[in-house]
């Protein structure tokens, strides 16, 4: 009885130790033990949402014509980072690099990129994502820009489910993290480059989601230099916090033949060119950081 | 030796909780993958996977809607169409839309002509439901 007591607590304590994160099994078995709870949840526990990297990508692109590789971090260099804390966010990184890249054709740095990912993703246990049979299907459809988006982004969202389901949704946070700061990044630099209206408002517009990435990085034991990053994300809010967003409610008009909603308010974004100066900066400085990590 | 196994079966059964909970919500991935391309295969996943257990409450959760994009959301909670209710409301409270008014529609698409913090809420409809995994997807057209 006691060797099997033994062998049965061992393998809940491997189960709890994964990934040395705070699961939100709290939240679920709150909802289990208290089934009149009227308390709002949150999806994943305090999961929110972080807009897709690809999709900045693409809104940047339909914005600005240049192609800007000297904004991409170097794929060469992802041999160096040698801890899990390193590695999710840098995949982040070489996410977004990846998206930037095929979303303006450039096709062999493209593969490049998904080299690096692939390399990374088999270091942290998503190697199935981006396998043998995925490097095929991607190579085939690389010239078709539409197949190529709907692969690369079917595979991140795979992965995505797969970090969930295995309780590692703290890797899954510091992915999307890194994804977003890359993507702030480009909009940083494409303006300071050439000034453009329409980009600036991007950068606005990503006030929403520096508070989600604090309460994100709140949430998980993730090891490495968490404490840091805080900081410097807490830092970057402030500046974000000066970005005047003027919101109109207009009401939306709904098609149900075609299920269909088209939203009608008015949102304008203001930031002054300091605080447009201090966003740039910070950003570049907690990109930095993330890059330089392990090496 | 009544203690050890009292505490065996009580964690056997936290264990098979979480076990089933995470077959579920993986099981309709799947399902609710389907429901964010059905009519329309160029919705482009935001890469995230949005899954909650819900008994008697609601879920929540902020993002942004960007401009001159039209986003879908799709939701499934089983093999039936119409067991969720989910709505998207501005950061002021206005409800921009509810599928409650469209027979619990399992996807709806949004025009977007200028972006916007949106909250999206969900619950399931006690009257199909009582409890069990919701599963949401977000994919975007440019």
């Amino acid at each position: 009885m006691n060797r099997i007591l033994y062998i049965f607590l061992s393998f809940i304590f491997l189960q709890s130790c994964s990934d040395n994160e705070v699961v939100s099994k709290k939240e679920i078995d709150k909802a289990i033990l208290n089934p009149k709870s009227s308390i709002n949840a949150n999806f994943d526990g305090k999961i929110f949402s972080i807009p897709s990297p690809f999709q900045m990508s693409i809104l940047l692109n339909e914005t600005v014509e240049n192609y800007s590789p000297e904004i991409l971090h170097d794929p060469v260099k992802v041999e160096k980072y040698s801890t899990n804390f390193s590695r999710a966010l840098n995949l982040g990184v070489y996410s977004a690099d990846l998206g930037y890249t095929c979303v303006n054709n450039q096709n062999n740095t493209s593969l490049m990129y998904l080299s690096a990912i692939e390399s990374l993703t088999s270091k942290i246990g998503l190697e199935f994502v981006f396998d043998k049979k995925f490097m095929i299907r991607f190579d085939r459809n690389k010239s078709n820009l539409d197949s190529s988006l709907v692969i690369l982004t079917e595979a991140f969202r795979k992965a995505d489910d797969y970090l969930k389901s295995e309780k590692r949704k703290g890797t899954s946070a510091l992915i999307l993290i890194g994804s977003w700061i890359e993507t702030l990044f480009f909009a940083t630099q494409i303006n300071l480059k050439e000034r453009n209206e329409k980009v600036i408002h991007h950068i606005g517009e990503q006030k929403q989601t520096i508070s989600t990435i604090i309460d994100l990085l709140k949430e998980y034991e993730y090891g490495g230099d968490t404490k840091r990053l805080q900081v410097d994300f807490t830092e970057l809010k402030f500046y974000f916090d000066q970005v005047i967003i003027n919101y109109e409610y207009l009401t939306p008009v709904t098609d149900k033949l075609k299920k269909q909603t088209t939203l009608r308010h008015k949102l304008n974004v203001n930031i002054s060119d300091k605080v447009l100066a201090e966003i740039a900066e910070k950003t570049d400085a907690i990109r930095e950081q993330i890059l330089h990590l392990s090496i | 030796m009544n203690f050890f196994k009292n505490i065996l079966i009580f964690t056997f059964s936290i264990i098979a909780y979480n076990y089933s909970f995470s077959q579920e919500c993986s099981g309709l991935v799947k399902i609710c993958k389907n429901n964010l391309v059905k009519g329309n295969r160029k919705f482009l996943s935001d890469g995230q996977v949005y899954s909650v257990l819900l008994n008697n409450e609601k879920a929540e959760f902020k993002t942004t809607f960007f401009g001159n994009s039209t986003y879908r959301i799709a939701v499934t909670s089983g093999i039936e169409d119409d067991y969720v209710v989910f709505s998207v409301k501005d950061l002021d409270g206005n409800i921009l839309f509810t599928n409650k008014d469209y027979d619990n529609a399992p996807y709806w698409d949004f025009k977007v002509p200028e972006s916007l913090p949106i909250i999206i809420e969900t619950e399931l409809d006690i009257d199909k439901k009582k409890a069990g995994c919701v599963v949401m997807l977000i994919g975007f057209i440019q």
